[in-house]
Formats: structure tokens, C-alpha cells, sequence
């Protein structure tokens, strides 16, 4: 055997391996460019000014601080008041909530409807389908909105859904959940960034695909004609109900649609701690959808689009992306004891496609939405955290840093030799991986107050917040495999939403 | 299915198929940011 030559077959593998890591960079950036097309793929010229009779549904477990004044922001919807019954399913509440809906009640009579589940506990999607059985009971509801205790919705969004459902092929609506606590923090503008990119521009691309990954907890209105052909109930078997019900629409031959213009908004998690809580939630069900419909990914059909090739990069690159980018950085640190000339091309290709893309997405979602951008726009830059961008900046001005590098070291007088040389290469092609140790490390670290405070957020805005989320995705895949408890713990809520009239 | 025609219909779908369009447009913002990168990039590296 040749052993140059299986050396040089080994560091081609390798390459291929690091350029697994920036197969979620082009697919996020091929996202964008759909985002472009949007307006040739618009469904307006399908729909009609329909204000169909509209049942509310909204689970609450003790939503005493929140649920008035979403009822009463729903009262005063650009809507026929007469076309309009909100079912609060009270879930076993141990607060006041009872009493707060019930007094919203004898303001609305008619219009609210207080139920009350005896046991609790159990999860949304049993708590919606108490609801959903009453409402089914009798023809009087025509389109039916799910929706969180907590959101609010903008005057004209209801009707700015509704619109759609007069096309007979649209199964449901889902709106633009913006983050809305006010005066907010570090971590509700990160989300409030985070919700430009995953929602504002990626369900716009999902409708360019034809194909919706998911219908937005607190936003989503189905047709009763969707309701019942995807069996008149929610599943009850995972924890993303929600992305269930959208492939079980779309698996039944109806379209899924993304409404940018029907704006609502949410109390979102204000700590690290409370939106790992609710993010492990949300990928653990990831996880057994993707398992669940198996069969559907990849495989084109007529009927549906969840099938087609574009549909499946997006999903799989966002449910793989930690894994991406530890096969990546494990790779080129391999490369570095294999080849170290083809570790610093490799290393250099890998970073400069996501400077590309990180600018691309960075400056285009902040003018997708600027009303929110302009809130958000430090951290959309801080997304990747201060050592990724710090590298980007190495890899673009390369001559210009080392430079500077050299010249800072000299003045101060320390001297910097080949190993340490090497030691700084070692941890940036390790970065992808580490980072999310260190977003990690900021989970831990975090208390209410003090030092544990400060210094979870000094390692959040280092690691960056995208590290953090693949965390909490690769948590939820061991949490998964190892089948631990699944538990649907609420995410609380304080009502800090403000909204534009 | 009875249609209600309300007096914002036609110019809410005018408003949001403006806004669709004006969101090809600006796509121009962020490749020029691409563009400057590229360019400095190519300068020193």
C-alpha cells in the first residue's frame, strides 16, 4: 500500500468533512435568496374579503397576569364582534385566572367562554382539544384560531389571515409573531432578532417552496374543513403539536401559508435558563417529527411540497447543524496533525463562505423588518458572539491583523512564538464546537443576580447566541436518545407586551 | 361563502403587495455589504 497516497486520500476526506460546515451557510443564504422571489409567489390574487365566523381557542394555565388584556385587545380586532367567541381552556389554573376570565365573560357575553379542565397538567394539546370538542359540537365556528395566552395580536391581523381561507386549497394561516416585551433585555432583543430570521424571512421562503415547517403557536387559523380533515383533534403524541398539525394539513392535500402581515406579538423568555426551558421543548419535538415522518422527506409527490429537495435542505440543515459543525471543527483539527498547509485552505474556505453569508442575512434581515431591526440591530451583529465575528474579521483582513498582531505584541513586549502560534490555530479550528461548550457554560453559570448574572451574559455574547441555540438542539437530541422525560413545562409569563396601534 | 368587502380590503393587499416588492428591492442593501466585503477581502488579504 502507498501510504503518501492514502494520506492524500485521507486529507481530501477531510476537506469534504469541513465542507459539511458550510452546507447550513448555503442553505441559509439560499433561504434569502427565496425571500427575493417572495413577491412573485404571492397569494393575494386568490383571496377575498371573507370575515368567516371565528372561534378562538386559547389554552391557559394560570395566565392570570396576561389573559385580560389579550381578550380585550381581541374585542377590539378590526373584526365583526358578532363573527367572534373566544374559548379560554382553563387549565386547571391555580392563580386567578378562573375569575379573570369569568369577569371578562360577563363584559363580552356572547363573546368569551370560560372552560375549566378539573385535572391539568397534562399538556397543550390536551388542553386544546377540550376546547376544540366544544367548538366542534355545533357548525357555528367556520375558521378556528389557536393562540397563546400572552400574544397580542395588531388590529387588522385577524382579518389579514382570514383573507386566505376564501381559496378552498389553504388548510390554515399562520401569522408574523414579533417579540414584544418592553423595555426588554439582552436576551428578548436576541429573540426578537432570532424571530426576523426564523420567521419574517424563513416562512417567507417556505412560501416560495410551497411548504411550511411549522404553524406559530400563538398565531395559527385553520379552515373547519381542515380542522376535521386532520381528524377534528391536536395530536397528543409529541411535543411540537404545532408542526404536527402543519404536516398533517399539507399531508392531506392543503396549503399552509405564512401571512407577513398579520403581526402579533409575544412575551418571549428573558433569561438563558427560561429559554433553554422552552427551546428544549420545541427541538426534542423537532426530533420525533422528524423521525414521525420519516417517509415524507425527500421524496417529491404531487400533493404536497414537505417532499421536495429544497423543503428537506432547510429542515435537515437546521435540525443538523450542531452536528455540522462538530464534524467540521473536528476535521480540520484532524487536518491540522494531517496536512497543516490544507488546514489553513480549508479553514480559510469554511470561514470566508460564512463571512458572506453572515453579512448577507445580518443586512438583509435587519431591513426586512426595520421597525425591529432598528431595535435589534447589535444583536443581530453579536448573533455568531465576539470570537467568530473576531475570526471573520482575521480571515478578511488576514494581512491587516497580523500586521497589527505583530506590531501590538512588539510594543508591549511579549514574545509570541511558534507555539503559541499554533495554539491560537488549534482553538479556532476548534471554535464551531467549543463555542457551544461556552454557551453552555453561560447557562450554568447563570443566577437572578450577582456575579452568576453578569458573567452568563459576558459568555453569551462571546459564545453568540447561534451558538447557544445548537446547544440546546444537540442537549435535546441526547435528551431524545436517551428517552428521558418528556415534560410540558409553561414558560412564564409577566404580560410586559407593548404593542404599536 | 359570502364575501363582506370592507373599505381597507383593496388597500390592504395594495399595502402588503407593495411592501413584498420593495423587499426585492432592497435585497440591494445587503449585497452591497457583500460586495464591500469581498472587495476588502481581495485588498488585504
Amino acid at each position: 500500500m502507498n501510504l503518501g497516497n492514502a494520506r492524500v486520500d485521507v486529507a481530501w476526506v477531510l476537506i469534504a468533512l469541513v465542507m459539511i460546515g458550510a452546507l447550513p451557510l448555503v442553505t441559509g443564504l439560499y433561504q434569502y435568496v427565496l425571500v427575493i422571489v417572495h413577491f412573485a409567489r404571492l397569494h393575494y390574487g386568490r383571496c377575498e374579503p371573507w370575515l368567516p365566523r371565528t372561534a378562538i381557542l386559547i389554552p391557559a394555565w394560570n395566565e392570570a397576569a396576561v389573559i385580560a388584556s389579550s381578550i380585550d385587545r381581541l374585542m377590539r380586532l378590526d373584526y365583526p364582534r358578532d363573527a367572534l367567541r373566544i374559548y379560554v381552556v382553563d387549565d386547571a389554573s391555580t392563580d386567578d385566572t378562573p375569575l379573570v376570565v369569568q369577569a371578562k365573560a360577563a363584559d363580552y357575553p356572547g363573546n368569551v367562554i370560560h372552560l375549566r379542565r378539573q385535572v391539568g397538567g397534562e399538556g397543550k394539546a390536551q388542553t386544546l382539544n377540550h376546547g376544540l370538542a366544544q367548538i366542534m359540537n355545533d357548525d357555528w365556528m367556520q375558521a378556528l384560531l389557536i393562540m397563546d395566552a400572552d400574544v397580542i395580536y395588531e388590529r387588522n391581523s385577524l382579518r389579514a389571515m382570514t383573507r386566505h381561507l376564501a381559496d378552498p386549497k389553504v388548510g390554515a394561516v399562520t401569522g408574523y409573531i414579533q417579540e414584544g416585551s418592553r423595555p426588554g433585555n439582552f436576551m428578548t432583543r436576541f429573540i426578537g432578532y432570532e424571530y426576523i430570521t426564523a420567521q419574517a424571512a424563513a416562512r417567507r421562503a417556505q412560501n416560495v417552496i410551497g411548504a411550511v415547517a411549522c404553524l406559530a403557536g400563538g398565531a395559527q387559523l385553520h379552515s373547519r374543513a381542515n380542522i376535521e380533515a386532520v381528524g377534528g383533534s391536536i395530536d397528543t403524541g409529541t411535543l411540537a403539536e404545532d408542526t404536527v398539525t402543519t404536516f398533517k394539513t399539507q399531508l392531506a392535500g392543503r396549503r399552509v401559508l405564512f401571512e407577513p402581515h398579520a403581526k402579533v406579538w409575544a412575551e418571549e423568555p428573558g433569561s438563558i435558563r427560561a429559554l433553554w426551558k422552552q427551546r428544549i421543548r420545541w427541538a426534542r419535538g423537532n426530533v420525533q417529527v422528524t423521525f414521525r415522518f420519516r417517509r415524507v422527506w425527500f421524496r417529491p409527490r404531487r400533493a404536497h411540497r414537505l417532499g421536495s429537495l429544497s423543503f428537506g435542505a432547510i429542515w435537515f440543515s437546521v435540525f443538523l447543524l450542531p452536528v455540522t459543525l462538530l464534524v467540521a471543527s473536528a476535521a480540520l483539527v484532524a487536518l491540522y496533525f494531517t496536512d497543516y498547509e490544507l488546514s489553513r485552505t480549508a479553514f480559510h474556505a469554511l470561514w470566508i463562505i460564512n463571512v458572506i453569508v453572515y453579512v448577507f442575512i445580518t443586512g438583509y434581515s435587519l431591513v426586512i423588518d426595520w421597525p425591529i431591526g432598528r431595535r435589534v440591530w447589535r444583536q443581530g451583529i453579536m448573533f455568531p458572539g465576539i470570537i467568530s465575528l473576531t475570526i471573520m474579521v482575521g480571515v478578511v483582513f488576514t494581512g491587516l491583523v497580523v500586521w497589527l498582531f505583530r506590531h501590538a505584541l512588539a510594543t508591549i513586549d511579549i514574545g509570541f512564538g511558534l507555539a503559541g502560534v499554533h495554539a491560537v490555530v488549534l482553538f479556532t479550528y476548534a471554535w464551531l464546537s467549543a463555542s457551544m461548550g461556552a454557551a453552555y457554560l453561560a447557562k450554568m453559570v447563570e443566577r437572578d443576580s450577582g456575579p452568576g448574572k453578569y458573567l452568563s451574559i459576558v459568555l453569551l455574547y462571546i459564545a453568540g447566541y447561534g451558538s447557544l441555540l445548537c446547544a440546546i438542539t444537540l442537549t435535546a437530541y441526547m435528551k431524545e436518545f436517551r428517552k428521558a422525560e418528556a415534560t410540558w413545562e409553561k414558560t412564564e409569563k409577566i404580560g410586559n407586551v407593548s404593542v404599536p396601534m | 361563502m359570502s364575501y363582506t368587502h370592507y373599505p381597507a380590503y383593496d388597500a390592504d393587499i395594495r399595502n402588503a403587495i407593495r411592501y413584498e416588492r420593495l423587499l426585492a428591492v432592497k435585497a440591494l442593501i445587503p449585497l452591497a455589504m457583500v460586495t464591500v466585503v469581498v472587495v476588502a477581502y481581495l485588498h488585504y488579504h
